[in-house]
């Protein structure tokens, strides 16, 4: 590489970079603006935002939701995609593609129109909207993001661990426990995060299966209807705090494993 | 160390994968406490021996007996046998301690009786300070070992090696075969050992099962193969040798009489019917050959002139051209100043009768 083209590269780059993490700047900027409406410039700041946000039990209770949502959608969807991507993996059977794909299209369908499915079929089996809904909502979302995951996990395995195991005393349900889920944890931890921040995250499906009690996305929407307040802001940058954070503490576990 | 060992037997066994067939009608008896080599070329089924021994694979045909019992359906958990794997397979997410306690565990050992019994492997493979250290934090030998100490960890009645040292280099595979071979003397224990290389077979086995094409091929112990092989492909397939083509001109119980060359000599053959007129290969092994730069007492000698000569370190080779002046190669393992003896172009050689052993094809 030339001298120019090296200097043109980093341009480039940090060009990408400022593009990705300006908004995001913008956004955390603007919750410590004291006035009540989001823009530019910024005279005075303030923290009241933020203790707004952590004195405000709807706001609390609205995170603590959101949270328990994306846990349970995630631990099912772990659970199910796991099992999944054992039958699909190592095994040969007839329509093995099939049902392989079958998994894989919640993944790739627009959200819309799997919200849109997902609300006439909770209907169709009296499941009335609210948590319950939205929890099999996300979980049908995140499963084929957990077998991708998995799958790709498991054909790096090679088949004489299970042999090994079998031949000193498991049968296959210990060796399941004890050598193949051991093996797995990486990639469980890692689909297990990204599952969480799907969850987090996701608006639409939320939107459409959800019942009085909304989601963080959901709440945030209903609030910009009514004016932008700088307190929205502060919100998402909690939010993204979080994200941050489990974002970070996934990394460092796949690191130590 | 505990010592029980088991006799292995199978009967008749094939195994087919779809249309290929992998093992054929293989009848194997393997002596308690003995250190038995399957040997052949890569595809000679050997392998899938090994594991239709472990349980991994169910024999298509036949039957699988260790002492006498038949073991043809019990799955590898079940069998008192255990299994060294080519890439070792240690648990990647366990200590070495852990590894080896594995199959302890899963057999109901108490906390106690398993971690002494580890401590005990640990200190009799040389293994002790590597504990608490993680597969990816050994080096290829210590592996290696982690691996054989977890097999004989429950005190197996036979331990089955596939190709244990295929990842090591070569100096260490030297010094591997023959602590093998010493714990195996140590532990008493039934050995089957899988390997494609001929020279390892020889240095560490009873006896050696040749196989070819899912087949027995022969077998016997190392220097009955070496000496006797009852084949071309063993004969080849072991050791160096030198085949020499023939008409069989005459017979009397196991000795051959043929004609090579113009030359009337005489060999033996271990196997199969030879009969005068028939077409054979004759197998004679390089240190066989005697030669000399004088013409030898008698009429042994056979007189050759020297085409080229070919240092290759533990031998020499020489193409010659013999009577008709068809040039033919022979290798003779003699050492340098031996070889260099022999400065004129001319030679004689002598082919002992008892060196001589007649192949039928």
């Amino acid at each position: 590489m030339t001298r120019n083209t090296r200097i043109l590269m980093s341009i480039l780059y940090w060009a990408f970079v400022i593009y990705l993490f300006v908004p995001l700047t913008m956004m955390v900027l603007m919750g410590f603006k004291d006035s009540k409406f989001i823009g530019f410039p910024i005279r005075s700041w303030t923290l009241n935002w933020y203790t707004l946000v952590f004195q405000d039990m709807e706001v609390l209770s609205i995170f603590g939701y959101s949270m328990i949502i994306a846990l349970s959608s995630t631990a099912i969807a772990l659970i199910i995609g796991t099992w999944a991507a054992i039958l699909l993996g190592p095994t040969k059977f007839r329509g093995k593609l099939i049902v392989f794909a079958l998994v894989c299209l919640p993944a790739v369908i627009p959200g819309i129109i799997s919200a849109i499915a997902l609300r006439i079929f909770a209907e169709t089996i009296n499941l009335s909207p609210g948590t319950l809904a939205i929890i099999l909502a996300h979980t049908i979302h995140n499963v084929p993001f957990v077998v991708l995951v998995v799958i790709a996990r498991l054909n790096t395995q090679p088949n004489s661990h299970i042999d090994a195991a079998k031949d000193l005393g498991a049968d296959n349900l210990i060796a399941f426990y004890r050598v193949t889920l051991p093996y797995l944890k990486p990639a469980l931890i890692g689909a297990g995060i990204f599952c969480m921040l799907i969850s987090f995250d996701d608006f639409v499906r939320s939107f459409f299966l959800g019942g009085y009690e909304p989601t963080l996305p959901v709440y945030i929407f209903s609030q910009l209807r009514t004016g932008m307040s700088p307190m929205i802001n502060a919100i998402s940058a909690v939010a993204l705090l979080i994200t941050v954070i489990f974002g970070l503490m996934a990394e460092r576990i796949i690191r130590r494993n | 160390m505990k010592n029980s060992s088991a006799s292995v037997q199978l009967a008749n066994v094939s195994k087919h994968f779809g249309s290929t067939v992998a093992v054929d009608n293989l009848d194997l008896n393997v002596e308690p406490g003995e250190f038995c080599t399957l040997l052949g070329p890569s595809g000679c089924g050997k392998s899938t021996t090994l594991r239709i021994l472990g349980g991994f694979e169910s024999p298509t045909k036949g039957q699988v007996f260790l002492d006498s019992e038949n073991v043809t359906k019990t799955p590898p958990n079940l069998r008192d046998v255990n299994m060294v794997f080519q890439d070792y397979a240690l648990f990647p997410h366990m200590t070495a301690g852990n590894n080896i306690a594995f199959g302890l565990e899963l057999k109901g050992k108490s906390k106690a009786e398993t971690a002494e019994r580890v401590e005990e492997l640990l200190k009799f493979m040389q293994l002790e300070g590597f504990k608490d250290r993680k597969p990816d934090e050994l080096s290829g030998g210590q592996r290696q070992r982690v691996a054989l100490a977890r097999s004989l960890a429950p005190d197996p009645k036979v331990l089955l090696l596939d190709e244990p040292l295929g990842a090591l280099d070569a100096k260490l595979r030297k010094q591997v075969q023959i602590e093998l071979k010493d714990i195996q003397k140590h532990t008493g224990k039934t050995f089957v050992f899988v390997t494609h290389d001929q020279e390892e077979a020889l240095t560490i086995s009873d006896r050696i099962v040749v196989m070819k094409e899912g087949r027995l091929e022969q077998s016997g112990t190392p220097k009955e193969l070496y000496s006797k092989p009852e084949s071309c492909f063993v004969a080849e397939f072991i050791g160096e040798t030198n085949m020499l083509s023939c008409v069989i001109k005459d017979t009397e119980n196991e000795q051959v009489f043929f004609e090579w060359h113009g030359h009337k000599l005489c060999g033996e053959c271990w196997s199969g019917k030879p009969e005068a007129g028939q077409k054979a290969s004759v197998s004679i092994r390089p240190e066989n050959i005697h030669c000399s730069s004088t013409k030898p007492r008698g009429n042994m000698g056979i007189e050759a002139r020297v085409i080229q000569r070919i240092f290759k370190g533990s031998y020499t080779t020489f193409q010659l051209a013999v009577g008709d002046d068809q040039i033919i190669e022979l290798k003779v393992s003699m050492d340098g100043s031996r070889a260099d003896s022999i400065v004129d172009d001319k030679l004689w050689f002598t082919l002992e009768s008892s060196f001589l052993s007649v192949l039928l094809r």
